[in-house]
């Protein structure tokens, strides 16, 4: 069994989201969960809409939580349980600025697309000393070129939703999903008449025989949202949680995440 | 200093050097009670630009109860007053490490007993700009052109300067401004003789120049006025939009600019009328014969597949960059562009959230940017094209590619148009003359049937059920409308018509659906004496209406097949998400993704002032800007 855990990436003020949290006194601390993760309990009266609970209130539900230094994770079994929180909890007791974070869903598809182009045609890596390149650069320039090229090759892009305003509302939305989205054509040919809006990252990997293979570690939208796999064994669950953790540090060390 | 409920309260006891501004309070936990000035030592600190979401992350920090802060027009955004010294260093801290420009004043009761300011921070150097100013040597003669010139030197100076303070990409910009103005006025100068085709007395041609210099004065003018009044130091700073003369109307300003920037990347970069231009090399038959008998080519959008028939990679090169319009207020100009400005009225400021004042206006003028690029390059200009119009008209020779049959469409419209209602004689056997009497009068009409086609495909997104109650609330807002009521009507029904091109009832759909969008107003705006008299017209002229746009179908086909591409709405119109619904007066920071939508999202039948103040402020800092576009294959 495993938990598919949703919710959000959020900014504040330095520091002030920790105290923030220590004053929502709706939440209870369980444990240190995961390196750094803390778990509690939110437990509430009210029904959040489109949530199912069982029995009477009080209802509880379990909160992840990672507190950065201006950065904030909350994670639960459905997004709308996190964003329950923000609202009438943790925005009311923060006197600073909270916002989910931008995440340029969009430009990460479309920077992928072009390292796949790239980075498979090229003969030999140029170096940062090269200059900007937008065809080969993530939003954060060249110095990551080497990174973002070693990104590429540990991930896949294997989902992708959409919006299109180019077609006068006969067409409005689309959805892709597969092992490797970048190498269809039916799917790149679309990318100048869409809007991308959310998208799975996949891991590359290899099954227990040994075969290539990938699985979806995350799922991403634009605001912030966050969606993945949690494994019910407490070792790959905490891997699941570094691997999580890593993929959004890169994310935000290329400049997807704003 | 005075803070009094409204303007009139402060005129009942106006000295003549009086200055105001509106400001709107923000509520703060620390607030205990209704403001008033301390009898004591008490500050007053202005701060900006500064999002209201980020400034919200220094209004902790009062905590004594005897302060309150306010939000403001200026480019100092944030006011806060307190009584306490602490709380005072504090927020001036505050603006330290955030970057944030302040200017802190001391007061006795209301009286300002001394200022001190923010160090002067350049963000971005002008020098490079000043030198180019500098090197620009106004002309001695004619003196018309001496005087317009020299103004215009010392206007972008001073714009440049100012602006160097508050944005590097202001900056920019107008050095970009600068080099494009300078280089035109000199070209018209130098054209003055050849283009008149006749001797002309050389201390005229420098004439020419001068509605130019006029015209960016004029916007410069107000530009720097508005935008930088109200900076430090406030008190010598007067802006000369006199209900906001002590701060300026700088975020005003600053929204205008995030709205012109977002469609010139967009909407500006792709580059219609260049691509247009191009279509003089498609010379393929089928798409000749097609496009002239309204063929297949003509039902779906077209332009997207000029790159596939023009073998050239890529097919636009060297491309001028765009002129950055620069953007001002204005309440005798109100929506309007030149080849150096954008402006839109005053009213915008308190009556932007209705769509009687609606900045998506704005769309329709820089509709008209394009629409009269692509007209430059399709009519005829010179006695060389303008013969081979002639031989097209008296079919003497069929058109020679697509640009040639464009041409032969439009003038035939013309024609049409002109035959029901005769402004000029236009014979059997076209000449010279009576073709250019024609175009003359009347291309303004052409214009104006493409320029609404255009806006209500790109800007509107097709969608009759939002164009056209945005079109006939903001139409309420021109005076002297009704007696040109016909014309918007048939206007209306021509952009709409677009919509239902392939429909095999398309006229009457169209109709349909500007009655129906009409009625909405009717039924709901019943002071409306337009649109009452416009949908009895409709209601009443049906089939001359029909007749009329019969005449300018060709018009909307040219629009909506050769002037549309996918790509180009997706990069105009796209956002990721559907608009969200207004969620109250909330500064949360989140990016703005599409201006444009934003503005459709959030504007009503209802004017309020503080919407429009939320409006405006949110644009001014949130909205993100896109890349420009670039079209594979097209773009270099």
């Amino acid at each position: 069994m495993s938990d598919n855990l949703s919710g959000f990436l959020l900014w504040s003020e330095p520091e002030s989201v920790h105290s923030a949290v220590s004053r929502c006194s709706r939440i209870h601390k369980e444990s240190e969960a995961i390196d750094g993760w803390q778990l509690f309990t939110y437990e509430v009266s009210e029904r959040i809409p489109q949530v199912n609970v069982v029995g009477e209130p009080p209802y509880k539900h379990p909160l992840h939580i990672r507190l950065g230094a201006d950065r904030l994770i909350l994670l639960s079994n459905d997004f709308r349980i996190c964003q329950n929180f923000i609202d009438r909890d943790l925005r009311p007791s923060l006197s600073a600025v909270l916002r989910r974070a931008d995440t340029a869903v969009h430009d990460l598809v479309v920077c992928m697309i072009n390292a796949r182009k790239v980075f498979e045609t090229a003969e030999g890596l140029p170096g940062p000393e090269d200059g900007p390149d937008p065809m080969r650069d993530p939003p954060s320039g060249p110095s990551a070129r080497s990174q973002w090229e070693a990104f590429n090759r540990r991930h896949l892009l294997g989902y992708a939703a959409a919006r299109t305003d180019a077609f006068g509302g006969t067409l409005e939305r689309l959805e892709f999903s597969g092992e490797d989205l970048v190498e269809n054509p039916l799917f790149t040919n679309a990318v100048p008449v869409v809007r991308f809006r959310s998208c799975g990252l996949r891991k590359r990997d290899f099954d227990d025989r040994g075969y290539p293979t990938s699985f979806e570690l995350l799922r991403i939208g634009r605001m912030g949202y966050l969606s993945f796999q949690a494994p019910s064994a407490v070792d790959d669950r905490r891997e699941r949680f570094k691997q999580v953790e890593a993929l959004l540090r890169a994310l935000n060390r290329f400049g997807f995440i704003r | 200093v005075e803070i009094v409920p409204s303007l009139g309260e402060a005129l009942s006891a106006w000295g003549g050097r009086d200055r105001v501004s509106p400001i709107f309070e923000v509520e703060t936990t620390a607030q205990v009670r209704q403001f008033e000035f301390s009898r004591k030592q008490a500050f007053l600190l202005f701060m900006g630009p500064v999002a209201p979401a980020l400034a919200d992350g220094c209004l902790p920090h009062l905590r004594s109860g005897r302060a309150s802060a306010w939000l403001t027009f200026g480019l100092f955004n944030l006011v806060v007053y307190t009584a306490s010294k602490s709380e005072a260093e504090k927020l001036t801290s505050w603006a330290v490490s955030h970057h944030v420009r302040w200017e802190k004043w001391l007061l006795h009761g209301h009286a300002v007993k001394s200022v001190r300011c923010s160090n002067r921070t350049m963000r971005r150097d002008t020098k490079p700009v000043l030198i180019a100013i500098q090197r620009f040597r106004a002309p001695a003669s004619p003196p018309e052109l001496r005087d317009a010139a020299s103004e215009y030197c010392a206007l972008i100076a001073t714009a440049v300067c100012r602006a160097s303070e508050v944005d590097s990409q202001l900056v920019d910009e107008l050095e970009l401004a600068n080099t494009i103005i300078l280089e035109a006025a000199a070209g018209l100068a130098a054209a003055g003789p050849q283009a008149a085709g006749k001797k002309t007395k050389k201390n005229l041609t420098g004439l020419r120049a001068v509605p130019l210099f006029v015209d960016a004065n004029a916007a410069l003018s107000r530009f720097a006025s508005q935008a930088f009044s109200g900076m430090s130091p406030i008190r010598e700073t007067e802006c000369h939009f006199w209900t906001h003369s002590l701060l300026g109307t700088g975020i005003s300003n600053l929204a205008l600019t995030k709205i012109r920037r977002f469609i010139t990347k967009t909407l500006g970069e792709a580059r219609i009328p260049d691509q247009v231009e191009l279509f003089k090399e498609v010379t393929d038959r089928s798409v000749l014969e097609q496009t002239l008998q309204d063929g297949r080519s003509m039902s779906e959008p077209w332009l997207q597949n000029l790159s596939s028939v023009i073998d050239r990679r890529p097919l636009l090169a060297n491309l001028r960059p765009l002129a950055p319009l620069v953007t001002y207020l204005s309440g005798r100009d109100g929506f309007h562009t030149t080849q150096t400005s954008l402006s839109a009225p005053l009213n915008v400021l308190t009556s932007c959230s209705s769509l009687r004042w609606s900045l998506l206006t704005i769309t329709h003028e820089m509709s008209h940017r394009v629409i009269d690029g692509v007209l430059s390059y399709v009519l005829p200009a010179g006695a060389a094209e303008v013969a081979i119009a002639v031989d097209l008209l008296n079919e003497k020779q069929p058109p020679a590619n697509l640009l040639e049959c464009l041409l032969f469409k439009i003038i035939n419209a013309m024609a049409d148009i002109n035959t029901s209602r005769p402004v000029t004689v236009f014979p059997e056997e076209v000449t010279e003359q009576s073709l250019m009497d024609l175009i003359n009068t009347r291309r303004e009409e052409v214009e104006e049937v493409m320029v609404h086609v255009f806006d209500f495909i790109y800007f509107y997104g097709g969608l009759p059920e939002v164009y056209v109650p945005a079109i006939w609330r903001s139409w309420d807002a021109i005076p002297n409308l009704r007696r040109r009521l016909p014309y918007y009507v048939l206007r209306t029904l021509c952009a709409v018509y677009a919509k239902f091109w392939n429909s095999p009832k398309a006229t009457q759909d169209a109709i349909a659906a500007v009655e129906a969008g009409m009625g909405a107003v009717a039924k709901s705006d019943k002071g409306n004496v337009c649109i009452h008299d416009g949908l009895e017209y409709l209601k009443r002229e049906k089939e001359a209406l029909q007749i009329q746009m019969d005449e300018r179908l060709p018009l909307i086909g040219i629009v909506r097949t050769f002037l549309q591409s996918p790509e180009i709405l997706q990069m105009v119109r796209g956002q990721a998400d559907k608009s969200e619904a207004f969620r109250g007066l909330v500064f949360d920071g989140s990016p703005i993704e599409n201006p444009l939508r934003f503005i459709e999202a959030n504007t009503t039948s209802e004017a309020n002032v503080l919407k429009a103040f939320w409006l405006l402020t949110r644009l001014a800092f949130d909205a993100s800007e896109p890349e420009p576009t670039r079209l594979e294959n097209v773009h270099p």
